[in-house]
Order: C-alpha cells, then sequence, then structure tokens
C-alpha cells in the first residue's frame, strides 16, 4: 500500500471514528429487544424489513447485545472459512485424480467425443443444427439438459468432479445429501478441467447452502458459473438453484450419454 | 411439530461444532471441554427448559447457536467473575473490550488470542497485537499469573445462578440522558484531542497541546449530529470496519448484504460524512489530524 493510500486509509478511520461518536445516542432504539430466536433469525436473514432495522438499532445501541452478535458473526465466520474451498487441496485433489491411466481412458473419450463433432454428419444434419443452436430466451436452468455436445461435455465434467468430491466425503457427510452417485470411473471420463473443478466447487456449495439459504458464493465460484453455466448464474434464488441443478444432473447420471 | 432437542444437541456434527465454540472461546482444551460440559448440562436441565422458547421459526441449530453463546459467557463468569472493563477501554470498541478480558482476565496466551480473533485473516492479526500491546501497557498486572487482578476489574454477580446475559446496563454511556449525552459529546471532542485516547501517541499530543485551538463548540457538535444522522445499519457498518477491523467480505455476510455493497455504502458515508464536518463548519486537515495525534 503505497504512503497515500495508507494516509487516505487513516483519514477515512479517522472520520469514521469521529462520526460514530457524534452520531452516538442520537436514534433511539424501537420495538422490544430481540429474543434468542430473532437474533437466530438475523443470522439466517428471515427477518422482514422493518423488524431487521429495528433489531439493528438494538444491536448499534446495546454495547451487551453488540458483543453477543458479534460473536455469533464471528461462529458463522468459522463455518464459512472452514468449509471455503482451499485452492491448494483442489489442486492436490485434481493432481491426485488425474492418474496416467485415468488421463488415458478420459483422453480415449474425449477423442471419441471430438470423432463424433467433427465426422461427416448424416444428411438431415442441416435439419437438426437448428435445434442445437441455444433459443434466444432461454428460462434460468434449474435442471441440466444434455441438448449440446457443448452442454454435455461440460455436465460430464461437472459430474465427474462431483462424484470425485463426492466419494472422498466420509460416510457421516455423504449421508445428509442422500445421493446415488455413481463411482467417478463409471462415469464417461471428461477432460474438461473447468467442469471438473466447478464440479468440486458445486460440492463445497451445496453444503453451504444447506447451512444457509442465503449463502453468497465467492466471485470465483460466480465467475466459473457465468462461464460454464451462463444460464444457472442468472438464476436470482442461488442456492436453490444450484440445489436443483445439482440433483437433476445426478438423477440423470445413469443415463448420460 | 416438538422439535426433539436431544436428537439434534448429540449429533456428532452439532457436538464437534459445540466443542469447536468452546474451544475458540477459551483456547485451553482442558477448560474448552469443561465448558461444553456446563453447556449440555444446562441445556438439558429441566427437560430442556433452556429451548423451550423455541417457535419454530429459525432453525434449531442457529437458535442453540444463540443458547450456547450465552451459556459459554455464563460459564466464563462463574469461572472468572464478571469482567468490568475500564471506560477507555470501552470507548475503543468491542474488539479492544474481548482482547482485555481473554489476555488480562482469562489469562490466555497471545498467540492463541490472535488466532481466535482473527478469524482465518478476515481480521488484521498485527491489529491484535498492537492492541494488546498496548492493553498490557497501560496496565502491568495484565496477563501476568504472579500479580493478581484487581478488585475493580471484576464484579462477582450476587446471583451466581443467573442464566441471563450481560445487561443493557453495562454501559455507563447508556444511563446517560439526553443533556448529560450532550455535555459528554463535547468533552468526547476533548477526549478526541487531547485526552487518553490510547490510540493517540500521548508524547506527540503533549507537544502540540498549547498551540491547538479547540475545534469544535458544542453547537457546531449538536448540528454534525443532526447533519450526521446515520442509521444504525451505518453506524454498525462503520464499527464492523473500523472498530473491530472486520474485512469487508465478512461485514457483507453480517450483515447479509451482497460482497460488493459494504464497499460502495461506505464510499458513500465519507461522502457524508464529510460534507456534514464542512456543514457543522468543522474542517479537518491531514495536517490538523495529525496534530491531533490521531494514530488510529
Amino acid at each position: 500500500m503505497s504512503d497515500t493510500q495508507l494516509q487516505e486509509k487513516r483519514q477515512y478511520q479517522k472520520q469514521a471514528l469521529l462520526a460514530l461518536r457524534a452520531s452516538h445516542g442520537h436514534l433511539d432504539p424501537q420495538g422490544h429487544e430481540p429474543s434468542d430466536e430473532e437474533l437466530a433469525l438475523l443470522l439466517e436473514d428471515k427477518l422482514d424489513f422493518s423488524r431487521k432495522q429495528q433489531i439493528l438499532g438494538h444491536i448499534d445501541a446495546n454495547p451487551a447485545l453488540f458483543s453477543k452478535w458479534l460473536m455469533l458473526i464471528e461462529s458463522q465466520e468459522d463455518l464459512y472459512t472452514a468449509n471455503a474451498p482451499s485452492p491448494t487441496s483442489r489442486i492436490q485433489r485434481l493432481r491426485e485424480w488425474f492418474t496416467p491411466m485415468r488421463v488415458s481412458l478420459s483422453g480415449t473419450a474425449l477423442a471419441g467425443v471430438m470423432a463424433i463433432i467433427l465426422l461427416p454428419q448424416p444428411a438431415n444434419y442441416l435439419t437438426r443444427a437448428p435445434q442445437l443452436a441455444p433459443p434466444p430466451m432461454q428460462p434460468p436452468i434449474t435442471s441440466p439438459s444434455f441438448n449440446t455436445q457443448g452442454n454435455r461435455l461440460v455436465e460430464n465434467g461437472v459430474l465427474q468432479g462431483l462424484s470425485v468430491a463426492y466419494h472422498e466425503l466420509s460416510q457421516t457427510n455423504q449421508q445428509p445429501l442422500g445421493w446415488s452417485l455413481p463411482l467417478p470411473s463409471e462415469l464417461p471420463q471428461s477432460q474438461h478441467v473447468q467442469a471438473i473443478t466447478l464440479g468440486f466447487q458445486l460440492l463445497d456449495t451445496l453444503q453451504q447452502c444447506q447451512q444457509n439459504q442465503q449463502y453468497q458464493p465467492p466471485a470465483t465460484l460466480l465467475a466459473a458459473i457465468d462461464n460454464l453455466l451462463p444460464e444457472l448464474g442468472a438464476n436470482s434464488d442461488f442456492c436453490n438453484g444450484i440445489i436443483n441443478y445439482t440433483e437433476g444432473l445426478i438423477s440423470n447420471a445413469d443415463t448420460l450419454p | 411439530m416438538a422439535t426433539d432437542w436431544p436428537v439434534i444437541i448429540f449429533q456428532p456434527r452439532w457436538m464437534q461444532r459445540l466443542d469447536q465454540l468452546a474451544l475458540r472461546r477459551f483456547s485451553q482444551p482442558g477448560l474448552a471441554e469443561e465448558a461444553s460440559g456446563y453447556v449440555i448440562e444446562q441445556l438439558s436441565l429441566d427437560d430442556w427448559a433452556a429451548c423451550k422458547q423455541y417457535s419454530g421459526r429459525a432453525k434449531p441449530e442457529t437458535y442453540l447457536l444463540t443458547l450456547c453463546h450465552n451459556l459459554l459467557e455464563e460459564f466464563s463468569r462463574k469461572r472468572f467473575g464478571r469482567p468490568r472493563p475500564p471506560e477507555w477501554l470501552k470507548r475503543e470498541g468491542d474488539l479492544w473490550v474481548r482482547v482485555w478480558k481473554m489476555v488480562c482476565m482469562e489469562r490466555q496466551l497471545l498467540p492463541s488470542v490472535t488466532d481466535q480473533l482473527s478469524l482465518a485473516g478476515q481480521r488484521s492479526t498485527d491489529t491484535i497485537v498492537q492492541i494488546a500491546r498496548v492493553i498490557k501497557a497501560r496496565l502491568p498486572w495484565c496477563g501476568s499469573s504472579a500479580r493478581e487482578i484487581p478488585a475493580d476489574c471484576l464484579c462477582h454477580s450476587d446471583d451466581e445462578d443467573s442464566v441471563e446475559f450481560e445487561q443493557p446496563d453495562a454501559s455507563i454511556e447508556q444511563k446517560l440522558n439526553h443533556q448529560q449525552l450532550e455535555e459528554s459529546l463535547t468533552l468526547i471532542n476533548q477526549w478526541l484531542l487531547l485526552a487518553d485516547s490510547p490510540s493517540n501517541n500521548a508524547t506527540d499530543i503533549n507537544n502540540h497541546i498549547k498551540d491547538r485551538p479547540t475545534l469544535a463548540s458544542p453547537e457546531q457538535w449538536q448540528q454534525l449530529r443532526n447533519s450526521l444522522a446515520l442509521t444504525s445499519e451505518e453506524r454498525l457498518l462503520l464499527k464492523l470496519v473500523y472498530q473491530e477491523g472486520l474485512k469487508l467480505n465478512a461485514v457483507a455476510r453480517a450483515l447479509n448484504m451482497p460482497s460488493y455493497q459494504p464497499g460502495r455504502l461506505l464510499k458513500a458515508l465519507h461522502t457524508r460524512i464529510r460534507q456534514a464536518l464542512v456543514d457543522a463548519d468543522i474542517t479537518f486537515t491531514n495536517n490538523t489530524f495529525e496534530e491531533a495525534g490521531f494514530n488510529v
């Protein structure tokens, strides 16, 4: 950080502390003090707007309540950081997964897929082509669709990543998900590294969403979704979109092309 | 449908979370284990009476989290007494009080305190170390097992079995009526410039004290208060960022905002604060701040 930036940061901090001291006690808290359950609802972001503002007023005015709220959000933060994907472990898992045998199998599968794409198509090719193009206005994806080769490649990769990550979980952690997901070796092998990585991330995200329906995904995950599954990113209810999409993907795993 | 609390609480996942909470609060494994046991015992008393207030609106696990925090604090009070932080510490914010409580009252080691409070990088460890250093410099008995904790730092509750969390009247500032508050703001003004704010450099202040004019009259402070009109959410945002030292993405999660929003709100807030200072005819230049010894 440059000297100018540091000075600016300090200046902001001084102004903020001054504003806090000058505005202390300006607003009397409205409504009754929050109960423990209302604090829980605040953490879950399930309060209506006006009650939320009232409770924030109490938290602001009452140092003991502020202290308690702070500890609650910090313990939520612990959970968040404990479950956040570590880039190192992701790379390690990818390295472990890409054993020579798997890579050769994946290469064979990819060659097959490429052959399907590149080899001359039958006479009805031209009439099928418009069906492969995405329609101009697509609704948000809430379930996977294997309607194009591109989608298939991505979704095979996502499923493969999900499957590897899922089978690495302990049985205790697998149980709440209630999936019957084929072993990675039983799936069509994909070499779409980004899609496989996205599959890993989706499992972490699902676990986060099960803890907190209002879970805000990291920007890197949103960027990956925008890149590979753009329609899913347009879904306003992120957690539900991810849950529905993943469940659809898994239920179709046996029928994958 | 009634919630089956024993089933939820004795789930390995929840028990693990409780152990983590206790360890995070007390850092010593033995003490943390004792605290977890205390929480379970208190929750299960009278057929889980402590959970009976639950109406089913929040998730049972989140509700339990709030109860566990209450009980861990209760355990701490029973073990270490109810701490009474000095007023100057309270003025610095909750983070200062917590460092004081952990280092001075519970005599936890500084590395484990910084580890617990840094939230895996969501708060700067340098800030925590600096706070502990200032507190130890001002309170030489702090953290030393050879010295007793002064009696005025502890308040042993008459009712040892009280289950309530610390009462809201803990803060002296809250007891002030409106008129007193106005007077106190003038004093705070003086304090901001001269007094014993530990984040100020006392030597620098003393060097400049003779020549410095009073920066704001009570009327100016009143005008500043009126024109600022910060909402509770805005005040909490400022507190979390500038007093508690949390990073913006953690603040966004705390206030249930999209991750980009705290940054935007802060920017707008700073513009408003600057304008309010101008409107109240309180002009702070960089130099004035530095002369006043603000090293916050």
